[in-house]
């Protein structure tokens, strides 16, 4: 055998090239002539095919000469478990896998996706992209149940609905489909890609191998995975893994646009349908015909029309030729004709319409693909009502009466308000909640606008109900995007145009409660720019316009839930608003009528953990205003509740954001039981916060807000201790604050006001436990230099952290006062009390102020003010301390 | 334009200077990226040599969008690089056994079931290569593509402007020649 040279190999080889192409009948048939002509010849061939065999046996080198690495089954990809690997190809590899954890019962396919195609893709690009691909949600898409990057960042993986099936075309083949079954089944495809169209994706590789049959004959579509969101041609983020993948479509199946690089829309994958079927109904590939080559049957896909499909199935021969041919005459040459147009303007416009044609061919309907000539639509009326002679003179009436034309008109208008009302109920929902998250708005905005556009092109004056509440809904959503976008002025515009339209609606039926929630909403929102634009008394209004509207839809049905969290939602926002004006007695009023609202959704039977986050965060408010009007008890108490309300559920899985909250509750209860002085109680609440904290910023030592409530914890702690006089126990918790936030650093240049009262707290608890005569002056000084220079009058830092702010300029007046600086000392106490600001009724506030007025020599203004704290729940060591300078007996200890 | 592309385009047109300087140039990458994995060997890495040759492609041309002829025109070079670039890493290996120390000894009763004998082959298909190249130029490129490439049938077909059965066949008539060269 070694003995084959280049002469003989230039004999041997088109030989080969034959028999290789045979099947192995016609092998020995062909071998068996050779024989004859060349004996010598054909045993070499016939033992080469052999060797063939043996070397197909052993695996000759069917691994690669540098083999991936080996053991990937076992592996864990996040929470999966790999299997066995089920194929490869041009994206990576795809594996059986199974959930670690229990969650997800049964098998999934992940998707390895080359990390080579990826090298620049950014990784939260892609599992953004995945998370929009999850949403796609039809029994014949193989859903895409998660995705992640595993592998320090450079593995990116799909997980995918694991589909046990055979190819379309092998399936048909298999059961000698019928047409109508092949139809069926085309049909089902096309819907589950027109689900994907109406969200604005595309597949971009349909072929036979992404739709896989099962046993049952369920079609399922897969590999979504180099879709692409629609309205984003300016190559924006979400593009960038698909153009990168470019070079990944099946040339057998793509559009001539695909090929040309041009622009690729909804009628690509149309095209790649009409491929399919004209494949499935026996028709060979629709261009390729003679084209031997790569690049002639490119030049084919882009430049030859495709032969009639009867024409071509008789052309091909074959037993049922003549017989199949008659069956697609007519409707389904003309469907399949429209979906392979080489213009992509003259196909279907997406896969829904094609659906639609496909359905009617079935029910022996007009199809949408031809024009109607009057006795096409009476051929096919007729076969449709076959035995209703009735119908049939009705029908031939009304097509001889013109009314043809007026339902082609009408279906293409039909079709073109579908098409816009399937981008928007896109829009407002699925895409804007995934988009909004990820940063994504400006892919949103152009949507929004292109779908105003279509609107705008309409006469409004003629436009129904339904489509003035979409207007109004596409004004909202742009609203929306502009207010996030920081764009206020363009965001009050069209809010207020969603409003007119909502109102206009609601004035044609004032008893529809759709409506009403409708206009409801808008005029939430106009409330919500107003406030955002600082327009205090106009966002007032808008609010209580908005409270009003929401009462009345109460009104309409008491029992519906979310009816009644649209008013609590208003009185919520108005309580914020006057909490922000400095009134939280009116604020607290407010909320409090929000918190009897949100507390039965919340805590009822069927309470829904939206409503439990509603309640928590308002039980949050209620505290701060109790706290704010002098009842640390009673806040101590809602906040109590609130932690309760925040306890895991049962079921649920890990509640990260609700552990947070609760370590943020136990840290707000500390610092109240201190102010009243219940020293032991604040300690066990600053552990109980410390419980809840520690282990978050275990987990991700990366989230700064984590961290920081931390550090409040610790300092909690801190105070705590120093206020029962253990001086070292207080010096651990601050050195634990310093390590959770990195206190003792300089100030970062971005700190805002909530890393300033951190630090203000620490630097204030440090000097507590130092002592004013030993505490280093200059972080102090520079903290409150840069707190002052940025926000003199302490505008924004709210009540708690203005007093932190305060309490330390006391202090660092103090510390400078006993190291020798009386004129600096005067200076930082006037600081203080300016950051202050305004008289207010919380007491830690009073006694603040009436520490300063000591400082000053205004010893019985001090008194005065002291006096009027005594009968109050107010047992701080501040106040304690302020006592004490001022002579007054300290409290009895039972009252502490 | 990348130089690599440039270079490329300079030395398809019969550039020496460029076509060496293309060559150390994808040497190295490739080399590094190839180590790197090896290295990694026992970790989750997904990487075969596909993924090599695509990411060398992608980090040379600095991210721009692939150009397809040239693309076409890099994969089968990268190929031939790659072939260098493993029959280097496995006769770098082949030494460092032989002078390994008592570690490799211990280690080796597991790895010794497939190491050597993949490296063997992998020596002895690169020798058998010239011999096939001699005989069939187009169907040494084609193992080269595929077994040091790691390149899909689809993407041999288009660099080399054939039909993807013309791939298929020129693979299975490839392997009968290798099979019978290596074995003389």
């Amino acid at each position: 055998m070694s003995g084959i040279d280049r002469q003989r190999w230039a004999q041997l080889s088109p030989l080969l090239d034959e028999l290789l192409d045979l099947p192995p009948a016609g092998r020995t048939a062909r071998l068996q002539a050779l024989q004859a002509q060349d004996a010598e010849l054909a045993a070499e061939l016939q033992a080469l095919l052999q060797r063939q065999d043996a070397l197909d046996a052993q695996g000759f080198l069917a691994r690669t000469a540098l083999p991936p690495p080996p053991g990937l089954a076992g592996q864990t990809l996040g929470a999966y478990t790999l299997e066995r690997e089920l194929g490869r190809g041009g994206m990576g590899q795809v594996w059986l896998a199974r959930r670690t954890d229990g969650r997800y019962e049964g098998q999934v396919a992940i998707k390895l996706l080359q990390g080579g195609l990826f090298g620049h893709g950014d990784v939260a690009r892609f599992e953004r992209e995945g998370r929009i691909l999850a949403r796609l949600d039809q029994p014949h898409i193989a859903r895409l149940l998660d995705a992640g990057v595993a592998d320090d960042g450079r593995q990116p993986f799909l997980v995918l609905e694991y589909v046990d099936g055979l190819p379309i075309d092998r399936h048909v083949q298999q059961h000698g489909l019928s047409v109508a079954d092949c139809l069926r089944l085309v049909i089902d495809a096309a819907e589950a890609v027109a689900h994907a169209h109406a969200r604005l994706i595309l597949h971009r590789d349909l072929k036979p191998s992404n739709m896989l049959v099962r046993a049952d004959g369920q079609l399922k579509l897969l590999d979504f995975g180099i879709a692409k969101l629609l309205g984003d041609q300016a190559g924006g983020a979400a593009a960038d893994l698909t153009q990168q993948a470019g070079a990944l479509f099946t040339p057998d199946y793509a559009a001539p646009e695909q090929l040309q690089g041009e622009d690729v829309t909804t009628a690509t994958d149309v095209y790649a349908l009409g491929v399919l079927l004209y494949q499935l109904l026996g028709g060979g590939h629709p261009t390729r015909g003679a084209a031997t080559t790569p690049l002639q049957s490119l030049r084919a896909a882009v430049e030859v029309p495709p032969p009639r499909l009867s024409d071509q199935v008789l052309r091909r021969g074959g037993p049922e030729a003549k017989r199949l041919a008659r069956e697609l005459r007519g409707d389904i040459d003309t469907i399949v004709a429209k979906a392979l147009r080489k213009q992509p303007t003259e196909r279907y416009a997406n896969a829904a319409e094609l659906a639609e044609d496909l359905r009617r061919t079935l029910a022996h309907e007009p199809i949408a693909a031809r024009p109607a000539g009057w006795w096409y639509l009476a051929s096919r009326f007729l076969r449709r009502h076959r035995v209703g002679a009735a119908a049939v003179a009705v029908a031939l009436a009304a097509v001889m009466g013109g009314a043809s034309v007026a339902v082609l008109q009408a279906r293409e208008a039909r079709a073109q308000r579908e098409q816009a009302e399937g981008l928007l109920e896109f829009m407002l929902g699925d895409l804007r909640k995934r988009l909004q998250p990820v940063g994504r708005l400006d892919a949103l905005d152009a949507v929004g606008e292109r779908a105003l556009a279509y609107y705008a092109a309409q006469d409004a004056t003629r436009l129904d109900a339904d489509a003035l509440a979409r207007r109004a809904r596409a004004l909202h959503l742009i609203g929306e995007i502009a207010d996030r976008r920081g764009q206020p002025a363009k965001a009050r515009q069209r809010f207020g145009e969603a409003a007119r339209s909502t109102a206009e609606l609601l004035a044609r039926a004032p008893g529809d409660a759709q409506r009403l929630f409708d206009h409801a909403q808008s005029e939430f929102w106009v409330a919500q720019a107003e406030w955002r634009g600082g327009r205090f008394d106009a966002a007032r209004l808008g609010f209580e316009r908005y409270r009003a509207l929401a009462l009345r839809l109460r009104q309409m049905d008491p029992q519906r839930a979310d009816w009644q969290l649209e008013e609590a939602y208003a009185e919520q926002n108005l309580g914020v608003l006057d909490y922000e004006q400095q009134r939280p007695r009116q604020a607290l009023a407010h909320w409090l009528r929000a918190r009897q609202l949100f507390e039965p959704p919340a805590t009822g039977t069927g309470a829904t953990a939206a409503a439990r986050a509603e309640l928590s965060t308002n039980l949050g408010w209620i505290a701060r205003a109790q706290e704010d009007l002098g009842e640390p008890a009673l806040a101590v108490e809602t906040l109590g509740a609130k932690i309760a309300l925040l306890q895991p559920r049962a079921q649920a899985a890990e509640d990260r954001p609700g552990q947070y909250q609760r370590g943020l509750a136990h840290n707000d209860r500390s610092r109240l039981l201190l102010l009243t002085g219940q020293l032991t109680e604040a300690l066990a609440e600053a552990d109980l916060a410390l419980r809840e904290l520690q282990p978050l910023v275990a987990l991700d030592a990366s989230n700064a807000e984590w961290r920081a409530a931390l550090a409040h914890a610790w300092l909690a702690q801190a105070e705590a201790h120093a206020a029962l006089r253990q001086r070292d126990e207080a010096a651990l918790g601050l050195q634990a604050a310093d390590t959770a936030a990195q206190l003792s650093g300089p100030l970062p240049a971005t700190a805002g006001p909530r890393d300033m009262a951190l630090r203000a707290r620490w630097l204030s608890a440090g000097a507590t436990v130092s002592g004013a005569d030993r505490v280093p002056l200059a972080p102090m000084a520079e903290l409150l230099d840069r707190a002052v220079s940025t926000d003199p009058e302490g505008r924004a830092l709210g009540g708690t952290r203005r007093r932190l702010l305060a309490h330390m300029a006391l202090q660092l007046g103090d510390a400078m006062s006993a190291q020798g600086q009386p004129g600096a000392a005067r200076q930082r106490w006037q600081q203080a009390a300016r950051v202050l600001g305004q008289p207010a009724e919380e007491p830690l506030t009073q006694a603040l102020r009436a520490q300063l007025l000591l400082r000053q020599g205004r010893t019985q203004e001090a008194l005065t003010l002291a006096d009027s704290l005594s009968s109050g729940p107010l047992r701080h060591p501040l106040y304690l301390d302020l006592l004490t300078r001022l002579g007054r007996p300290l409290p009895a200890e039972g009252s502490r | 334009m990348s130089e690599i592309t440039s270079l490329l385009r300079a030395a398809g047109s019969g550039d020496r200077q460029a076509a060496d300087r293309a060559y150390a140039l994808l040497y190295a990458d490739l080399q590094r990226v190839a180590r790197s994995r090896l290295r990694e060997e026992g970790h989750l890495t997904l990487l075969d040599t596909t993924a090599l040759v695509h990411e060398s492609y992608l980090r040379l041309q600095g991210g721009a969008a692939p150009d397809f002829p040239d693309r076409h025109h890099f994969l089968a070079y990268a190929a031939r690089v790659m072939r260098s670039v493993i029959v280097d890493l496995v006769r770098a290996r082949k030494a460092e056994r032989r002078g390994g120390g008592a570690l490799h000894l211990t280690l080796g009763t597991t790895l010794a079931a497939q190491l050597p004998a993949a490296d063997h082959e992998v020596l002895r298909v690169h020798e058998a290569l010239d011999s096939l190249a001699a005989m069939d130029p187009r169907l040494a490129q084609v193992v080269e593509m595929r077994y040091f490439g790691g390149l899909l049938e689809a993407e041999i077909a288009q660099a080399l402007g054939v039909t993807e059965r013309t791939v298929q066949r020129d693979w299975q008539k490839a392997r009968l020649l290798l099979s019978t060269l290596m074995d003389g």
